[in-house]
């Protein structure tokens, strides 16, 4: 029996093009999160809108999972691997048997550690209940301040605007979205995003929160300036989870997969098997691409997971090469 | 209830009931039609919903988007000037009770 430990955008085209290419093995997906896969690109953009609310859509239809035979395990979580005799433990205390793990745990929200970063009324925006807790929030805020002008932070910035709110977006560095696009790129943005009245403060970080009854009522930035805030967004990024695979022996090699010819594809080094972790790095531009040329890039966006895990399936046994779809 | 049938190449048809205000892409992909993808999630940003709608039928779907226009010079299989839409932007019910679609060849 194969396992796959997460059920995101890498865990499921796995499992998709495992049983494209004729894997035939039994498969067991296990999802900390109590929903069907589901797709997290929405959650920054139709969610947010104040019409009804939006369901969310599926990465897969539910006769998928029936019709590949795929064991779903949702709303448990991994506690333990023992790999001398290849179990996983589960914390609802039940034990699987593998014969080859797959680790596709994703990432989660780099967190603050500013003062007041514990006040109610701060939000992440990862996943299907941020986004519900965000979405309550927005019905009955009036001033929103925005952590990190990313996708993630000018996606929602654009959407509270549009419902009418006061948006206050606080960015470290000198231009949105400087990791991904290049200074013109960023300049349109910044200047769509301010003629729709959004307030952008480059050059400002996060200071501190102030709070009221427990509750955030402004967030002061590195530059001593407050600005009210009844609803806050944090969007500065994400951290790998590769908490798991930090035992002797296992070392992620996740997001320099292309960089190395020798290294064609995302692997650990532990026999514990492949490892499409998300955010996964991208497949090479072009040809000959190699990291003399550019640095490592791990754009934390849908792609790179859907296409690692693609790249994923030849090592593993009565399958070969796939592509995402 | 609103009924969209995809036509497969080969002759297979998915017919699907479903509720108004549900898109051309959210039906396919929630009850698993072969052939469309979805992969933005229903932003007009991948392409990859693109669905030939019959003939018979252009003439009650909605105008074409300016995003919409942008990505369907996008699309996997050539893009027909009458019949292409992104299955995200084609929204069922409010006169659009009854559709059929050809599924093209291929979408990524």
């Amino acid at each position: 029996m194969d396992n796959i430990v997460g059920n995101g955008q890498a865990g499921i085209q796995l499992v998709d093009s495992l049983r494209t290419e004729g894997y035939t093995g039994r498969i067991t997906v296990i999802g900390e999160e109590a929903h069907f896969p589901y797709q997290r690109p929405p959650l920054s953009k139709d969610y947010m809108s104040d019409a009804k609310t939006p369901l969310p859509l599926p990465l897969r239809a539910e006769r998928f999972f029936a019709g590949n035979d795929v064991d779903s395990r949702l709303g448990v979580r991994v506690t333990a691997v023992d790999r001398a005799r290849r179990t996983a433990t589960l914390d609802d205390g039940s034990r699987l048997v593998y014969s080859k793990l797959v680790l596709a745990t994703g990432a989660a929200n780099r967190e603050l550690s500013v003062p007041g970063s514990g006040l109610a009324g701060i939000h992440g925006l990862r996943t299907l209940s941020d986004a519900e807790a965000v979405h309550a929030r927005l019905a009955v805020a009036r001033s929103v301040v925005v952590i990190g002008a990313g996708f993630i932070g000018l996606e929602f910035a654009a959407a509270a605007r549009q419902r009418g709110l006061d948006v206050t977006v606080l960015e470290f560095a000198d231009r949105p979205m400087g990791r991904a696009l290049s200074p013109a790129m960023s300049g349109y943005f910044a200047g769509a995003h301010e003629r729709m009245g959004v307030q952008l403060r480059f050059g400002e970080g996060i200071a501190s929160f102030e709070g009221r009854d427990g509750h955030v009522c402004s967030a002061v930035s590195t530059a001593g300036h407050s600005y009210p805030a009844d609803l806050v967004l944090v969007g500065i990024g994400v951290i790998p989870r590769t908490e798991r695979p930090r035992q002797p022996g296992c070392r992620w090699t996740t997001g320099s997969s292309w960089m190395a010819p020798c290294a064609p594809r995302t692997r650990t080094s532990s026999p514990l098997g492949t490892a499409p972790a998300t955010p996964a790095a991208m497949p090479p531009p072009a040809p000959g691409w190699s990291q003399c040329r550019t640095p490592r890039i791990r754009p934390a966006i849908w792609p790179g997971p859907s296409w690692e895990a693609a790249r994923a399936t030849p090592s593993c046994p009565g399958s070969g090469p796939s592509r995402a779809r | 209830m609103t009924k969209i049938s995809f036509h497969h190449a080969g002759g297979a048809v998915d017919v699907l009931d479903v509720d108004p205000g549900t898109s051309i892409m959210r039906a396919a992909v929630t009850n698993g039609v072969a052939g469309i993808v979805g992969e933005c999630g229903g932003q007009a940003m991948c392409a990859t919903c693109h669905v030939y709608v019959r003939p018979e039928y252009l003439a009650d779907l909605p105008a074409i988007s300016d995003d919409e226009e942008e990505m369907l010079d996008c699309t996997a299989d050539p893009r027909d000037a009458a019949r292409s839409r992104l299955g995200c932007q084609v929204i069922l019910g409010n006169g659009l009770e009854d559709l059929e679609v050809d599924v093209p060849g291929s979408q990524v």
